[in-house]
């Protein structure tokens, strides 16, 4: 597919060339993204946004190696992740992948410190004691290093996938509805946080959100729409987002367009 | 991931209790055979009234069965010449040696042991090697704790018995305590399958999640083997002193639980727990990352798989082939070693595919349910059948229990009777007549010439092997040899014969089955060399054939002849016939009237030789007794760890309904009906598995479609299926429902 590739940004952080993902047997096959290409640059924030069942986590699944695609390729800093097996795969993720998932990020039975140094510890890397007091200062969780999850607040916690995310300094890292479970303010602190470790250390990060306000953080929001890409919006603004989300049908019912926004830093 | 999984455990360790008494149990079972084995080879035991003694000599009950390579211990006492003495005592470094004769009279020129006092500077270790090497064949030395056997030597025979039955034991405490820490880990992986899942998204290799779980049972394990110790040598002495009290292990053997058998128990226990979670393991290595964002914590649907399926389909066809081959075996003798396993292999091949059963039963059984419980019993019903999977997860244990406990206990039960049947049906006495000091032809003729009495036989019993003409390797057992009174004989042994004269039963005679005899060779006329039970050799020559079923492996001898080789040395009973023209209590009557002068004679009925027989049985029951205990309690763990942690994982389902208007009271109503509802489809399916095991022993043993037993054993273990099942859902479902509705519908 030597056209297609052309298409595709091989400088980017994470490239998806012609990926389509169907579910379940051939006959009643579920199409969940249809041929997709796009390219995530580096040290940029995207947000990714659709209707439920638009296809936004399968394309994240995928482009994070958590899910193969049906077909089509998937460039992860350069390297096609098609070809790697389930243990390739989990050793690229720790190595070059942060994830923040909407919730149940930590494992319960481990202090805040030692969740921060799982994928270390997983890989068998001794851990810097300047990296780790310097990423939980960061995130603000200085003193909480000795707590466990179930003592933190849904933020905090939050916080703590964040610096877990950034502790193996990944080329990539992707949030999963981040802010889905916190309060308003609450969200809009972790949004802050990750906008500035984009802005401060360049990281690049891929959110996938059907929060307008969320998505007003990033740097690119990229639509999706029965498993295709439908429109992109830079430097978005929440009622941009919000009146695309609309266009795309996303909330004919629910009226949740007016989600409160921020001005553009 | 050794330190994840301790950190793991020491976190969840409320989350690790069923797998840690799953492993502490089967630990402590296989430390306990590992010490019934080493006491069963040691045969330690108290010295008694040899207790002066430095060495004790006397005669050796093994014998080498011939094309066996194996040595047999016989049923007699083997007694040493009495010349030894003097021999023994002209020995350098032995102070004094004394003939000893215990209990019953040793034949002229024998004593039973020679028993010997060191010197007091002589070394007692080397003096019992020097005595053991100038020792004649067919006499042992024993010392220190062993000098005991001289006095009990049928304690080697049940040591016999003590190590097969330790080896049994110990291989089903690994196969169960394999399968039941597979399930108890299964469970907890299933219960952190987020978890893990997290895990694996966030770099962790699959070989890492199965680390891990190795990680957590290796630690677990260490602790439980280690925490078995002590119970484990407790379990050991008390089976040990069961196996006493049941006379199958001689009184004053001691247990004995060394670091060697200790260090192979932890290791095997170790190993077989890591058989479990190498199971598990896979399992857990199998779960997607993705699971880890699924949104809610609900368990994942897990309709049974076709690997599943399979091996459910697999075990049922072994257990009907098992089955099959108990119905169609030549012996009924040997029904229990293929019978009770497939009551056990079809049980949980029928627990693996129950799964597909659940539904349809629990689509029948609503009916009869609803009715009699009203709304609560409608939620239930509803609920069970939504999560099916849930139910069937409960329902697998409660088939194992009912199944195995029902079938074991019930071809136990069948066994017993068959076996009575047996004995009853090979000798037809009415009346026993004991006399301690030997019966004398005199007494057996004035009971003959009591009115109503048509036949009166002395009687003996011992075993031996044959020597001449050679066996066939397969037989380990010892020949059956019965003593009797040829006069008698027709009145007291049913058989028929078909060749020969049994009236020519007398000295060194035999009669044996027909059937026998062909495979053997031999005819009337023929001889036969006979190791008798005190281990010396005497040819008999076969002077009857007689027909009986094939496995009915007896020699017929004259009494006097058999009692000879007997460690009494003397007849002490006579069997008498009734003919039926006096009531058997009036005859018994007459007979102790007319024996009243003599000292130590005794009448009894028939149900005493029944009694003294039924105690001899005892071995295989008591064994049975503690397989189905260790069953019952694996599957007890397994029942309630399922069901309390489904119900506790519904906090916020309950919390829910009851903000929906149910109080706490219908909560707890629904959970006894869905609890009910589990029990019942596991008794129905436990009972399917018994019932067509039981048939098939129960047409193999005893040529019958009924088995025998009581019916209290089947309302016992069905009720406490039942019990445990309320009690495992009620418990925890209380806990789960003490916080306001508000508080647990939050929750998660």
């Amino acid at each position: 597919m030597p056209v297609l590739e052309a298409t595709v940004d091989r400088a980017a952080a994470v490239a998806l060339t012609n990926v389509s993902k169907t579910y379940g047997r051939p006959r009643r096959a579920v199409t969940a993204l249809d041929a997709v290409t796009i390219g995530f640059a580096r040290g940029a924030f995207t947000a990714v946004m659709g209707p439920s069942g638009s296809g936004k986590s399968t394309l994240l699944h995928c482009a994070a190696g958590l899910d193969r695609a049906t077909s089509g390729a998937v460039h992860l800093d350069g390297q096609d992740i098609g070809g790697l097996d389930e243990k390739q795969l989990a050793m690229l993720r720790r190595d070059r992948i942060g994830f923040i998932f909407q919730a149940f990020n930590l494992l319960p039975a481990l202090t805040v410190t030692q969740n921060v140094l799982l994928p270390l510890e997983l890989a068998g890397r001794r851990p810097d004691r300047g990296r780790l007091s310097e990423i939980l200062h960061r995130v603000s969780l200085g003193e909480r290093g000795r707590h466990r999850p179930a003592e933190l607040s849904g933020g905090q916690q939050q916080r703590v996938a964040i610096a877990r995310a950034l502790i193996t300094e990944p080329a990539v890292v992707f949030a999963d509805e981040p802010t889905g479970a916190l309060d308003t303010r609450t969200a809009r602190d972790v949004l802050t946080l990750l906008r500035e470790t984009v802005q401060d250390a360049g990281q690049t990060i891929v959110m996938v959100t059907h929060d307008p306000a969320a998505a007003s953080y990033a740097d690119r929001v990229v639509f999706l729409a029965d498993g295709r890409l439908a429109g992109e919006i830079r430097e978005p603004t929440a009622e941009a987002v919000a009146e695309q989300m609309t266009r795309l049908g996303a909330w004919a019912d629910d009226g949740r367009g007016g989600v409160g926004s921020r001005g553009r830093r | 991931m050794i330190r994840l999984a301790a950190r793991t455990l020491r976190f969840r360790a409320g989350g690790f209790l069923a797998a840690f008494l799953a492993m502490l149990l089967g630990a402590a079972m296989v430390m306990a055979c590992g010490g019934l084995m080493e006491t069963g080879v040691r045969t330690s035991m108290e010295a008694g009234r040899l207790a002066d003694a430095d060495v004790v000599v006397t005669g050796d009950p093994g014998f080498d069965v011939p094309n066996m390579g194996y040595t047999a211990v016989l049923t007699e006492r083997v007694r040493v010449e009495a010349d030894l003495v003097d021999s023994i005592g002209a020995m350098p470094g032995v102070a004094e040696a004394t003939g000893r004769v215990f209990d019953d009279p040793a034949p002229p020129g024998t004593v039973d042991a020679v028993v010997v006092v060191a010197a007091p500077d002589a070394d007692v270790d080397r003096l019992h090697e020097d005595i053991e090497a100038a020792l004649p064949e067919g006499a042992v030395a024993y010392a220190g704790d062993r000098r005991g056997l001289a006095e009990r030597p049928e304690a080697l025979t049940g040591s016999e018995a003590l190590v097969s039955l330790a080896g049994v034991f110990g291989a089903m405490a690994l196969m169960v305590s394999l399968f039941g820490v597979a399930s108890m880990l299964a469970l907890s992986v299933r219960q952190r399958h987020r978890e893990l899942a997290l895990l694996r998204a966030v770099g962790g290799t699959p070989g890492q999640v199965r680390s891990l779980v190795l990680g957590e049972t290796l630690i677990l394990a260490t602790v439980a083997a280690l925490v078995a110790v002590l119970p484990g040598r407790w379990l050991g002495a008390f089976i040990l002193q069961g196996l006493i009290d049941a006379e199958v292990v001689t009184e004053g053997v001691r247990f004995h639980l060394g670091w060697i058998p200790t260090l192979i128990a932890v290791a095997s226990a170790l190993l077989a727990a890591l058989g479990g979670a190498y199971v598990a393991g896979r399992r857990a290595a199998g779960i997607r990352p993705t699971q880890a964002l699924a949104d809610a914590g609900l368990p994942e649907r897990r309709p049974i798989g076709v690997g599943g399926v399979l091996v459910g389909v697999c075990l049922l066809a072994g257990g009907t082939a098992l089955a099959i081959v108990t119905m169609t075996a030549l012996s009924g003798l040997y029904a229990s070693a293929t019978g009770m396993p497939a009551a056990v292999v079809w049980a949980i091949g029928l627990a693996a595919i129950s799964p597909l059963l659940t539904r349809p039963l629990a689509a029948v059984l609503q009916w009869p349910l609803r009715a009699l419980t009203g709304q609560p019993g409608r939620l239930a019903m509803l609920n069970a059948r939504a999560s099916i999977d849930r139910t069937a997860a409960v329902v697998a244990p409660v088939v194992v229990l009912c199944g195995t406990a029902t079938g074991v206990l019930y071809m136990q039960s069948t066994d017993r009777e068959a076996a009575l049947q047996a004995y009853a049906d090979g000798l037809k006495p009415d009346v026993i007549v004991t006399a301690e000091q030997g019966v004398t032809p005199e007494l057996r003729e004035r009971i003959s010439a009591i009115p109503g009495v048509s036949g009166a036989s002395d009687y003996a019993r011992s075993a031996g092997y044959l020597e001449q003409p050679p066996e066939d390797s397969y037989r380990w057992d010892a020949w059956s040899l019965q003593g009797v009174t040829p006069e008698g004989i027709g009145a007291i042994v049913p058989i028929t014969v078909t060749h020969g004269n049994v009236a020519d039963l007398h000295g060194d005679a035999v009669a044996l089955n027909a059937l026998e005899a062909a495979e053997l060779g031999v005819d009337v006329g023929d001889s036969l060399a006979v190791r008798m039970g005190d281990n010396r050799s005497r040819d008999l020559e076969v002077v009857a054939l007689f027909a009986a079923d094939d496995d009915y492996d007896t020699m017929v001898l004259a009494a006097d002849v058999l009692a000879e080789h007997t460690t009494a040395g003397r007849v002490t009973s006579v069997l008498v016939a009734a003919d039926g023209t006096v009531p058997v209590d009036e005859l018994m009557a007459e007979i102790a009237n007319r024996t009243a002068g003599l000292s130590g004679v005794a009448v009894h009925d028939r149900e005493a030789l029944f009694t003294m027989f039924a105690e001899t049985q005892r071995t295989q029951h008591f064994a049975t007794y503690v397989i189905v205990a260790m069953i019952v309690a694996y599957s007890a763990i397994s029942v309630v760890n399922a069901l309390a942690s489904s119900t506790v994982a519904r906090r916020r389902e309950f919390g829910l309904q009851r903000l929906t208007g149910s109080t706490r009271a219908q909560v707890l109503r629904m959970l006894t009906v869905e609890g009910l509802l589990t029990a019942l489809i596991g008794i129905i399916l436990g009972s399917l598995s018994a019932g067509v095991t039981t048939v098939a022993f129960s047409v193999g043993r005893a040529d019958t479609l009924f088995p025998s037993g009581s019916p209290v054993v089947y309302a016992a273990v069905a009720g406490f299926a039942v019990a445990l099942s309320l009690l495992a859902t009620l418990l925890p479902g209380w806990w789960a429902t003490r916080h306001r509705p508000v508080q647990a519908a939050a929750a998660m």
